[in-house]
């Protein structure tokens, strides 16, 4: 009987997710509900909604749109070149090609800044007589490209492991020229559509490296209306089109999805062989393409941090014992809670993808309007939650249970109905079903979403700072205070220090999906 | 003998199309009953139906001479103790032969001696005591059939419902698997209700026979008549 563990689900995603939200949404747009106002709901949207806001609303959907479309285009070419084609060194290159994923982007800008910038060691000697500017738009989308291609690239990565290899065989013999069109593309629609949704809103909700590189973004006029101007009615106004927004994609994608069947995981696995055989030119092309963006996307940042952080490691780890030990435990268990509701509820809404589109409204939402939904919302209540460290683990729930629902949600559909089916006419219980059928079949979804969610939750520093304790303060807020002290030799060593840890997690996921294979 | 699945006007609808109109049967215990006709005419949704993998729109499903299924009750597919042989098979592409039968043994049987000993027993009986360790990517297509067969009599029903098992099988296999799944029949004391498009898999094995079409049972007769009719169809056509 698996009625009471999904109630309890429904319970833990309307109580956690769903409710501190619509709460401060329905307080502040319904003033008659708790605020007062001078204006009516209407004036206030047509104010708050003038041509600026609206230009750079469009400036941001274009950009994210740019983003997702390079990312996306990078990462599908490097996920069927280091997967599917005779090149060497392909597993230390798909190790590597992850690494930029791991520096968080407002990181991998700051360094890029480093090389590039107004402070950049290197303007003066190498770019003395070429006007380079970075400041603009088009840098941020090249940045945040370079930084995202990766998740996409092992999004992909994922369905092209799990592809039947008599389907590609039998294309092979058929159709060699049409193998990547026509049969791989459609099969790994789901994880191409997923990882471009991911870029996408990752891009729509970042605030910190157009900050850095002077843009403004729609996330921070929102982030704007709060810190500067305390105006919490506006923020939330101005975050409504997101939330539009983030709902109407997710719901696309997920209508798509509908009635579809994409890769499978059947009782036959992949056999690991190369199946596209590329020429000597262009496997030169190919290398050249990966050192490239190794070059650009993981030598250079780690590089310039290095320089800049002037080797004062043991000085700054020291200074920031606290804050690296909250860091790693608040994001260890921020990622075992999101990956296991995430599991449970992509299990019990497999079928309901109506409903798991609604939960992927907080993507859209600011990290400040989340910040401050939660103390709203657990401020009042009689639990002692507030105040606590707990309250950042709810705020990662809030933020990144999405990104875990995605990722399962591709892995689910991946499992044949039947596989269940035989174990349920086997009177098996529900909890055996899970632990022994369910759980080893998407144990890859499993370890991708607590490595990818550790990740995001170690690097986050939007809605921490709104939520964080008294005294409490992890990693990612110190570096981002050191920055405006302009230390940049302790930023360069604890980001590269917080790089190891992500690492280290990265190293255990490698080596745990490479045993689960 | 008494009947031991009963099925009562039993509807099925899928997305405005009637899969199953008024379906009723009688299985009595100890038959060997075969489900004949056309893909799409509503045999396999019969067959979940039965299972509990299927709930339907309308009419009642007895087992063993309880109400299982019906507009007011259902009883879910754990609770009804069916042993089913999925058409794709459906084995665990992670667990070895021997986890399958844990797997399957373990829900009643506690002790793992006791186990070992009855699984080393079915895979006697499907002949793949040497494949204990294998998972199911390294067997062939006959021994993952003899493994969902095993899989299904570890479980010790005595309703055994098999859907199209040996659909991609050359002739051979279906030979020696039928002869299987007979001396199964024999040894378990088994109802086994077996669905097929293949006239020639129904007059091998089936003691009595249902004839669908477009979502009805138009008759249930021995298998020879049933193989008479279709062959004169055949000629006609010819």
């Amino acid at each position: 009987m698996d009625s009471i563990p999904r109630y309890l689900i429904y319970i833990l995603l309307i109580f956690f997710i769903f409710f501190p939200i619509i709460y401060l949404f329905a307080s502040v747009l319904f003033p008659n509900f708790q605020l007062t106002s001078l204006y009516s709901l209407s004036d206030y949207i047509t104010f708050s909604f003038n041509s600026r806001i609206i230009e750079i609303l469009f400036r941001t959907i274009l950009m994210a749109a740019f983003t997702s479309v390079i990312a996306g285009s990078i990462g599908l070419a490097l996920a069927i070149l280091l997967e599917y084609t005779n090149l060497s060194h392909r597993k230390l290159f798909n190790f590597l090609l992850f690494i930029p994923f791991l520096i968080p982007s407002y990181i991998f800008t700051f360094s890029w800044m480093g090389f590039l910038g107004k402070r950049g060691t290197f303007t003066d000697i190498v770019f003395q007589n070429i006007p380079l500017d970075i400041y603009n738009p088009f840098a941020v989308v090249l940045f945040l490209s370079l930084s995202y291609f990766p998740i996409v690239m092992f999004i992909i990565s994922l369905g092209l492991k799990n592809v039947d290899s008599n389907l590609i065989s039998s294309a092979r013999m058929s159709n060699r020229k049409g193998l990547i069109r026509k049969i791989l593309l459609p099969l790994i629609r789901p994880h191409l559509l997923i990882a471009c949704f991911f870029v996408f809103v990752l891009t729509i909700s970042e605030y910190t490296v157009p900050a850095f590189l002077r843009v403004n973004v729609y996330s921070s006029e929102v982030f704007a209306q709060l810190a500067a101007f305390y105006d919490l009615r506006r923020a939330i106004v101005l975050s409504l089109p997101l939330v539009a927004l983030a709902l109407l994609l997710c719901g696309s994608i997920q209508f798509y999805f509908r009635n579809k069947s994409f890769t499978t995981i059947s009782s036959f696995s992949r056999k690991k062989e190369a199946f596209i055989f590329l020429s000597k030119h262009q496997k030169v092309f190919a290398y050249s393409f990966i050192l490239l963006l190794l070059l650009f996307s993981l030598l250079i940042p780690i590089g310039i941090l290095g320089v800049e952080s002037e080797m004062n490691f043991f000085g700054a780890i020291g200074s920031a014992k606290n804050q690296i030990f909250n860091s790693i435990s608040t994001s260890l268990l921020g990622a075992l809670a999101v990956t296991f509701l995430g599991f449970f509820t992509s299990y019990f809404l497999k079928k309901s993808r109506s409903l798991i589109s609604l939960i992927s409204f907080p993507l859209a939402v600011s990290s400040p309007v989340i910040g401050i939904s939660l103390i709203n919302f657990y401020n009042g209540l009689p639990i002692p939650i507030y105040g606590t460290a707990w309250m950042i683990i709810l705020s990662y729930l809030v933020k990144f249970l999405p990104f875990s629902i995605l990722i399962f949600s591709s892995f689910f559909p991946q499992v044949s109905p039947s596989i269940e089916e035989s174990a349920r006419m086997s009177r098996s219980s529900f909890s055996k079903r899970i632990y022994r059928i369910v759980l080893p079949l998407v144990k890859g979804g499993f370890l991708s979403s607590f490595a990818i969610v550790f990740i995001l939750c170690i690097g986050e520093v939007g809605v921490t700072q709104m939520v964080v304790p008294p005294g409490f303060q992890t990693i990612s807020m110190r570096i981002e205070t050191l920055m405006h002290y302009a230390n940049y030799s302790y930023v360069a060593s604890l980001s590269l220090f917080m790089m190891l840890i992500i690492f280290f997690v990265y190293l255990i996921y490698s080596w745990a999906y490479r045993k689960g294979e | 003998m008494s009947e031991l699945i009963k099925l009562e006007a039993i509807k099925k609808d899928f997305n405005g199309k009637e899969v199953l109109k008024d379906a009723s049967l009688e299985i009595k215990k100890g038959e060997r009953f075969g489900i004949f006709g056309p893909s799409g005419c509503g045999k396999t949704t019969l067959l979940r139906i039965i299972a509990g993998l299927e709930k339907s729109d309308a009419g009642k499903v007895f087992l063993r001479g309880k109400e299982v299924a019906s507009e007011k009750m259902f009883a879910l597919p754990e609770q009804r103790n069916i042993s089913f042989v999925f058409q794709d098979l459906a084995l665990w592409p992670h667990m070895s032969v021997k986890d399958h039968l844990d797997f399957v043994l373990s829900e009643r049987i506690p002790e793992k001696e006791r186990r070992k000993e009855m699984i080393e027993d079915i895979l006697e009986t499907v002949n793949l005591e040497s494949k204990l360790d294998s998972k199911p990517e390294q067997l062939s297509g006959g021994e993952k059939q003899r493994l969902a067969l095993a899989r299904a009599m570890a479980q010790k029903s005595d309703i055994f419902l098999l859907d199209e098992p040996y659909s991609s099988f050359d002739l051979e296999l279906k030979e020696e698997m039928q002869k299987l799944l007979l001396k199964m029949h024999k040894k378990y004391n088994l109802t086994t209700v077996y669905v097929t498009h293949d006239i020639f898999e129904i007059l091998n094995f089936c003691s009595r026979v249902a004839r669908m079409e477009d979502g009805r049972i138009l008759e249930i007769k021995k298998p020879r008549e049933i193989l008479k009719k279709y062959v004169s169809r055949l000629i006609r056509s010819v």
